[in-house]
Order: C-alpha cells, then sequence, then structure tokens
C-alpha cells in the first residue's frame, strides 16, 4: 500500500549499488588508510546516495555518481579526524613491507612470468599509494584502480581535466619513486624516466594538457 | 610529431585518452624513433604494475554488508512510517482500522521470520566458522564462535549449550533482511538443528518471552525472547523434542513453563 514506490526505488537502488560495493570498499580502505573508517564511510556514502537517489538521473553514470558522493563525504567528514590518526600509519605500512619482504614472496617477484599478478607486488603498490598526498592519491585511486576516463575523473572531483592528468602524471612518478626504493622490484618497475616533466614542457607553471598539445600542434 | 612533443602526450597515449588520429601520430613517430618506443614501454609497464593491484583490493566485509541492508530496510521503514503517519492524522476512522491492520499484519510478519529462517536452515549456506578437523565439534568452546560475532553485529551473541548437541558452526545470515547470528548443531542422531540469533528491539521476530513454536517447511520452528536479543532454533525434530532440547534456565533462554504448547494448540 504505502511506500510501494519506496520498495521498488529501494530494490533498484540495491541492484545498481551491488556491482559496487567491493570497490567503493576498496577505494575507500586506500582514502582513510584505515578498515573500520572505511567501513563507515562507505556506510555514510551509501546512506547519502539512498537519500538523494530520486536526484539521481535514470541513465547516466551510477558508478561516477557513488564515487563523486564517495570523495566529497571523505573530503567534508572524515580528512579532518585522519589528521589526528596518522600515528597509526607507521606500523600498518611497516606490517605491508613486512609481508612484502618475505622469502616466498620475494622469489616470486623474481619469476618474470608472474610478476604482473603478484600479490605481493600489488600489496606493495597499495602500500605506496597509501602514502601518497591525499589530492594525488585521489585521482590514483579513480583512475589506476577504479579505471575511470580523465573526464570522469575530473567530474568526479570537480577538477578540470588537465589538473587530473597533471596529478595522475605526478602522483605515478611519486610511486614509481617509492617502489624502485624498495628492494626486490628491479625489472618489475621501470626506472627510467617517464617522460620530460609535463609541467616543464609547458613552461614551468601549467599541467600537462591535451589542449595545450592541440593548440600547440596546429600553431607549429 | 617530434620526440618533445610525443614526451607530453605518452601518459594520455597509454591511458587510453588520446583521439584516433592523434593516437596514429604517435605510432608513427615511435615506429622510427627506439627511444620514444622505449619511453612508450616504460610508462605502460609502470601503468601496468599500478593498475594490476587493483585485484589485490579488499572486498567489502559481509558485516558492512549485512550493516547495508539493515540500515536499507531501515530508512525505507521510516520514510513507509512517515507517509502513514500523514495519512492517519486526516482520518480517525481509517486510523483504527489502520491500527487492527497492523496487528494482524505485525503476527503475519512473525509468522514469516519463521517461514524465512526454516528455510534458510533447509538450504544448508555454508559455515564461516567451522572446526579445523574434519568431524570435530566446538564442544564446550563456544567461546570461538561468540568471537566471531563480536562487532559483526549490533547485538551481544551468546552461543547456548544445547543438551545432545554440539555446536558445528556458525556464520551471518540475514533473515528478511535482518541481519542473525547463526549457529548450526549436530545432534547424536545426525539431526542439525538451527539457531538464529537476532537483536530485535522493535520485537519484529518475536514477541512474548513464553517458546512460540510455529511449524514451517516441515521443521518446528521456536522463537522466543530475552531483552532484546531473540532466540530461533529451527529442527526437523517433533514439537515435544524439540522443547526438551530448549536450554537450560541459567543460559539466555527464559525459565521452560509447563504452559507451552505448539502454537498449532493455541488457537
Amino acid at each position: 500500500m504505502f511506500g510501494l514506490r519506496r520498495h521498488s526505488q529501494k530494490a533498484e537502488f540495491e541492484a545498481l549499488l551491488a556491482p559496487h560495493l567491493d570497490g567503493l570498499y576498496g577505494a575507500a580502505v586506500r582514502l582513510t588508510r584505515q578498515p573500520t573508517d572505511a567501513e563507515d564511510l562507505v556506510q555514510d556514502t551509501v546512506m547519502r546516495a539512498f537519500r538523494f537517489f530520486d536526484r539521481f538521473q535514470k541513465g547516466t553514470n551510477f558508478k561516477a555518481w557513488l564515487y563523486r558522493i564517495l570523495t566529497n563525504t571523505f573530503i567534508n567528514g572524515y580528512r579532518r579526524q585522519q589528521k589526528a590518526n596518522r600515528l597509526g600509519d607507521e606500523s600498518e605500512r611497516q606490517s605491508v613491507e613486512a609481508a612484502f619482504f618475505s622469502a616466498d614472496a620475494t622469489e616470486q617477484v623474481q619469476d618474470p612470468e608472474s610478476h604482473l599478478v603478484d600479490r605481493a607486488l600489488s600489496e606493495a603498490v597499495l602500500g605506496a599509494i597509501d602514502e601518497l598526498p591525499i589530492d594525488f592519491r585521489m585521482v590514483v585511486i579513480l583512475a589506476d584502480l577504479q579505471e575511470f576516463s580523465y573526464k570522469e575523473a575530473a567530474d568526479i572531483l570537480n577538477v578540470p581535466v588537465g589538473t587530473v592528468m597533471s596529478r595522475l602524471f605526478r602522483g605515478r612518478k611519486a610511486l614509481q619513486r617509492l617502489l624502485l626504493a624498495k628492494e626486490g622490484l628491479e625489472g618489475v618497475v621501470p626506472n627510467a624516466d617517464l617522460a620530460a616533466d609535463p609541467a616543464a614542457e609547458a613552461g614551468g607553471e601549467a599541467p600537462i594538457n591535451l589542449n595545450t598539445y592541440r593548440q600547440r600542434k596546429k600553431l607549429g | 610529431m617530434d620526440c618533445s612533443q610525443l614526451s607530453t602526450v605518452v601518459q594520455a597515449f597509454v591511458d587510453g585518452e588520446l583521439v584516433a588520429s592523434e593516437a596514429q601520430l604517435v605510432e608513427a613517430h615511435a615506429a622510427r624513433c627506439a627511444a620514444c618506443t622505449e619511453r612508450i614501454s616504460q610508462q605502460r609497464q609502470l601503468v601496468t604494475v599500478v593498475r594490476a593491484a587493483k585485484g589485490a583490493l579488499p572486498q567489502a566485509p559481509l558485516a558492512l554488508r549485512a550493516r547495508l541492508q539493515f540500515d536499507l530496510a531501515e530508512e525505507g521503514r521510516r520514510s513507509r512510517r512517515k507517509q502513514a503517519a500523514v495519512v492517519f492524522a486526516g482520518a480517525a476512522a481509517v486510523a483504527l482500522i489502520g491500527l487492527t491492520g497492523t496487528w494482524q499484519h505485525r503476527a503475519a510478519q512473525r509468522r514469516a521470520y519463521a517461514d524465512d529462517a526454516a528455510q534458510r536452515h533447509a538450504r544448508q549456506y555454508p559455515l564461516e566458522v567451522q572446526p579445523k578437523n574434519v568431524g570435530q565439534d566446538f564442544g564446550q568452546n563456544v567461546e570461538q564462535l561468540e568471537a566471531f560475532f563480536a562487532g559483526k553485529l549490533d547485538h551481544r551473541v551468546a552461543v547456548p549449550q544445547i543438551p545432545n548437541a554440539r555446536a558445528a558452526g556458525a556464520r551471518l545470515l540475514n533473515v528478511r533482511e535482518k541481519p542473525a547470528a547463526y549457529i548450526r548443531y549436530d545432534t547424536a542422531r545426525a539431526r542439525q538443528l538451527g539457531l538464529f540469533v537476532y537483536g530485535d528491539p522493535p520485537r519484529d521476530v518475536a514477541y512474548d518471552d513464553e517458546p512460540q513454536v510455529a511449524n514451517s517447511h516441515g521443521y518446528n520452528v521456536v522463537s522466543w525472547r530475552n531483552g532484546d536479543v531473540v532466540y530461533q532454533l529451527v529442527s526437523d525434530l517433533d514439537e515435544r523434542d524439540v522443547l526438551e532440547l530448549l536450554p537450560p534456565s541459567e543460559l539466555p533462554l527464559p525459565s521452560r513453563s509447563p504452559q507451552v504448547q505448539p502454537a498449532s494448540f493455541q488457537r
């Protein structure tokens, strides 16, 4: 009788949400670096999304909409609180490194066949992502772990596409440096400069930008 | 395109963000430039390594899923109640009918919990905690099971000892979207009992402290309440044997009274 509409709306929401729950949680763990905070963050995000579900435009990108709520919820509610919790980080990081440096893990890394799917390597990458400054971390989480396009990531974070490209470039470069500083990753993580520094290329200030490139090409 | 132009778009190229004509320019240059080919390959290798880490992300814990399911159901109920309140405020007569309806609705709802619990027990979902060795059970060490539930549900789960039955394992299980602890017991005659433990302050599952028996899907379902926690025991034993099985009174069960009768006799 009453609330039938609401009920079918709930079923619809749950069906849309289900495929993204693991991804949301994975992203939340990287953002908060604390499993319990991550659970709270996902819960806040999902309840907020459900309350505003009637404002979601059907047929548009539900995943991007969810992650926009996730990042906004994180920035507004969790970031300040997180700064007070810095103390816990070090021990967590050490345990990741300890797992990485265990004997059998190192052996697997040296096997060129399996290195790309190697669990210990991936754990090391996640540990390195956790060390990135938050602006770079958010872009790497969205573009590399959740495979959003530049445009989608820009919409989610409400920044220009060029900013996404620049943060992604610098974030990956920092990851490369962090990973190369760990033992056992020679030959797995590339050690050369990825490219000329795009900021320097563009005159020192502007971030790497497709439009800049396109304009330059027309002029040249 | 020259090397310095290529270096500014190598990331977009590897990420598949260039339009086809631009990508062709990159490829054409790389085909005759070993340095840029290497640059692209290094970029691609790094991106591959970073993206592969996606596979090591933790999955959403079961307890979080249960929490979300519960909260979404609550949120739905809250908004339904709000709508209902507005409508009833307009007409007292309708409200009276509404209340009678609510009472019947509550009884039907409790019946539905018993039905769903019986069905879920029958389906033999895999257990999340089991003894280390096949054929063993937890015996007197039910603390291990209680520790498993700690922090996963909003209520404390005390695992009762049931005479002539041994706890074989446990898991979280939702009954009509309400998260519950589920403990499976094995009896000497190779029969299985399932005990559901709910946090139920709103009295959705059971109203009384006195055990109530219902029959569903070929099982007897005995429900009783202890404070805000409801216990629901599902078994294929007959009614008298089930009541014999109920744990002694010092455990989270009220003292058994001779008035207990199968629900079918109470009407």
